[in-house]
């Protein structure tokens, strides 16, 4: 039951995450932790890792939880979602901080929603995370 | 004892192997180890005491304390450990181990990580090159090992309480534990305010799960390996089963005497059951969607021939315990949320919970099959996916949860408003609770629901008579029963054969009268204190002749039931046999 993690190109080119990190400047500390936390969801049963670790957002997009030192990271992901692709992968859609409660970018989960329909339109608009 | 353990492997390994002296023999050996590679790499690096207690931010004495081994080590924190290890510029690494792993342990001094040829040289794997680019840096490496020795400390736990069938209660109970903690322990609070455990408490858990606790100074290189990290590489065998400690049992065969195809199916069963150390959860999920399964053909579900394939009876709690596992880890996926396979349907969906439900393991299945049900309302799965489910939460509940949220329901109202349930489904919901204290009250009070509820007629009878049947009530529990049915409607007495205690007109004599419902009548025996019994007989279908072969069984049946119920005791003595064989002797 392997699962393999992808990210999603934004308009086929850039890694949305890779972006992300740059964007909004994630510490070192913070990329270790979502690069273990990821590694981890990847490789664990979802029995066994970290419970709690991924939350619905009321459509196909979850959200990890990562606190952080004085935020948190809050990724957005989705199963799949190509028919083609296996139905236990992973795909990261958006990047994501919370602080007090309010997401940033603001659009954060419109913007997940709106690269996953994209994905099922171009499916080849993403590469291995 | 632990010089002379440690002089000789013999001495060790029959140190090991006896359950008494494992645990303390462990504990010695990892205070001796944590000492010794502590001072070992502090030299290694050509750090003094005092340099190290800097970089730490601590002071000498502390170090002193750890390099000598005082207090034991039992109140040494794993924050403590964590900072020397990123003095030392090694990797922390807390994991739980096989008692027989220790006759094999080796360490020596981790390079430093210019050094690690693990980190100096690319990877052929792209995971591992990523990794192994960003743990050149110092600061992204320390934070990834502050995560990762928490996370994959409390997975392990995880794992290993998944594979021993222990819920959080059981474990923190026998780790002598508040549950609170090992709650913690298995989810580590991260952020501004991050774990930190003492090694005492994390002995009490190793112990609990029959483990033993290790704590490493590795080279950061060996977190490229754990990318590998799998539920699989997490288990440990108990020590019985440790093929290091112990020669284990050979390999049960089919069982000689069952059909060809159930004979089939134990021969692909039991090698994937036997062989423990890989869970091989794929062949799972092929065989609930019907694939490899030899030519069993199609007239039955493949769940069938699966819950078939378990060995004989005497093996069979081991075997279950190995297969609830299999499906726990199936069934953490939500595979009724988003498929697992690519053609999942519901024929695979029911299967899985049928196959739970095939198998006894709360410890194990009630987790995960509760998940599933709290998930019906967004789910909303066809009527036989949910039939299945109910039936495996009948076999697998744990604690209050079901009774509340399930039974009850569907007990008070013969509907439940998520699941296909009516109340006689509720009872046998009721009856399934194995754990917790008695259910006697609830059992009253749920056949006093049903009989509230129901007109009496025969199918209501036939079916009361079952439940009462299948309630196995003690002889200690029968008369509550009785005392708590005397308020219930005629007939269901009746149906139950419960004596009643009736008062004359008067109201100052009292006669006792037991009604037993036979296929052609009923029979009623009433006593009067003082008095021999009297009898009747109604017969249900006219010019029939009554002539029952066995007086004696009624009779002593008859007595049970009075003598079992306190308030009619003293009628016992009146209930001659005598009586019931003139009865029975004459034709009615």
């Amino acid at each position: 039951m392997n699962r393999e993690i992808w990210e999603y190109l934004i308009h086929g080119k850039d890694p949305v995450i890779a972006k992300w990190l740059d964007d909004f400047d994630i510490s070192i500390r913070d990329r270790a932790k979502l690069e273990f936390t990821l590694s981890r969801l990847r490789s664990l049963d979802p029995g066994i890792s970290v419970p709690k670790l991924l939350a619905p957002l009321g459509g196909k997009v979850l959200k990890l939880r990562l606190r952080c030192e004085n935020r948190e990271l809050r990724p957005m992901l989705c199963r799949g979602p190509e028919p083609a692709c296996p139905p236990l992968d992973y795909t990261l859609l958006q990047g994501a901080i919370e602080i007090g409660g309010h997401l940033r970018p603001n659009n954060a989960e419109e913007s997940a929603e709106k690269h996953r329909e994209e994905l099922l339109r171009n499916p080849t608009w993403k590469k291995k995370f | 004892m632990e010089e002379e353990i440690l002089r000789s492997s013999e001495a060790l390994l029959e140190a090991l192997r006896d359950q008494d002296r494992r645990c303390e023999v462990a504990t010695s050996l990892l205070v001796t180890s944590i000492s010794s590679h502590v001072q070992e790499t502090r030299k290694n690096r050509g750090l003094t005491q005092t340099e190290l207690a800097e970089l730490t931010g601590t002071r000498q004495p502390k170090i002193s304390e750890i390099e000598n081994g005082e207090s034991g080590g039992v109140n040494w924190e794993t924050s403590t450990l964590l900072g020397l290890a990123h003095a030392l510029q090694v990797r922390l690494k807390i994991s739980l181990e096989t008692f027989g792993s220790l006759s094999i342990y080796s360490w020596a001094p981790p390079p430093l990580p210019e050094a690690d040829p693990s980190l100096q040289v690319p990877s052929d794997s792209s995971d591992a090159e990523r990794l192994r680019a960003q743990l050149q840096n110092r600061e992204f490496r320390e934070a990834y090992v502050e995560t990762a020795v928490y996370a994959d400390l409390a997975a392990q736990v995880q794992a290993l309480r998944r594979q021993r069938g222990l819920t959080q209660n059981e474990l923190s109970s026998r780790a002598k534990l508040p549950q609170k903690t090992l709650s913690n322990v298995e989810n580590p609070i991260d952020g501004p305010s991050a774990a930190n455990w003492v090694l005492g408490t994390l002995l009490k858990i190793a112990t609990a799960l029959d483990v033993r606790l290790q704590v490493d100074f590795l080279p950061y290189g060996t977190l490229l390996a754990d990318l590998m990290l799998t539920s699989d590489t997490l288990r440990r065998p108990e020590p019985r089963y440790d093929p290091l400690l112990f020669i284990q049992p050979s390999m049960p065969v089919p069982d000689a005497k069952a059909p060809e195809r159930t004979r089939w199916m134990q021969e692909l069963v039991i090698p994937w059951l036997y062989q423990d150390s890989h869970l091989a959860i794929d062949q799972l999920v092929r065989w609930l969607q019907g694939k490899d399964l030899p030519p069993v053909g199609y007239e039955e579900e493949p769940y069938r021939w699966i819950l078939r394939g378990i060995p004989s009876q005497l093996q069979r709690p081991h075997f279950d315990t190995r297969l609830a596992e299999r499906l726990a880890v199936i069934l953490s996926y939500a595979p009724d949320e988003a498929h697992v396979v690519s053609d999942q349907d519901d024929d695979f969906l029911s299967g899985l919970y049928w196959t739970c439900a095939g198998v006894n393991c709360p410890g194990i299945l009630a987790e995960p099959l509760w998940d599933a049900y709290k998930r019906l309302r967004v789910t909303r799965p066809s009527g036989p996916v949910r039939d299945a489910l109910q039936a495996a939460i009948v076999h697998n509940q744990f604690g209050d949860k079901a009774f509340k949220e399930i039974w009850k329901p569907m007990i008070e109202t013969g509907r439940h408003h998520l699941l296909r349930g009516s109340e006689v489904l509720g009872y046998e919901g009721l009856l399934a609770i194995r754990t917790g204290p008695s259910r006697m009250d609830d059992i009253l009070w749920a056949l006093a629901e049903v009989v509230r509820r129901w007109d009496g007629d025969e199918e209501d009878i036939s079916t009361l008579r079952r439940l009462l049947k299948r309630t196995e009530l003690t002889r200690s529990e029968s008369p509550h029963l009785w005392k708590r049915a005397q308020n219930w409607p005629a007939w269901a007495r009746h149906a139950l054969s419960i004596p009643e205690i009736v008062r004359d007109e008067q109201g100052d004599q009292h006669r006792i009268v037991v009604t037993v419902e036979l296929s052609l009548g009923q029979l009623q025996a009433s006593w009067q204190l003082g008095e021999p019994a009297e009898f009747q007989w109604n017969e249900r279908i006219e010019h029939t002749t009554f002539a029952p072969s066995r007086p004696r069984a009624f009779y002593n049946a008859v007595l049970d039931k009075i003598r079992d119920y306190e308030p009619m005791a003293a009628y016992a003595a009146y209930a001659h046999p005598m009586a019931f064989q003139a009865f029975f002797s004459s034709p009615v």
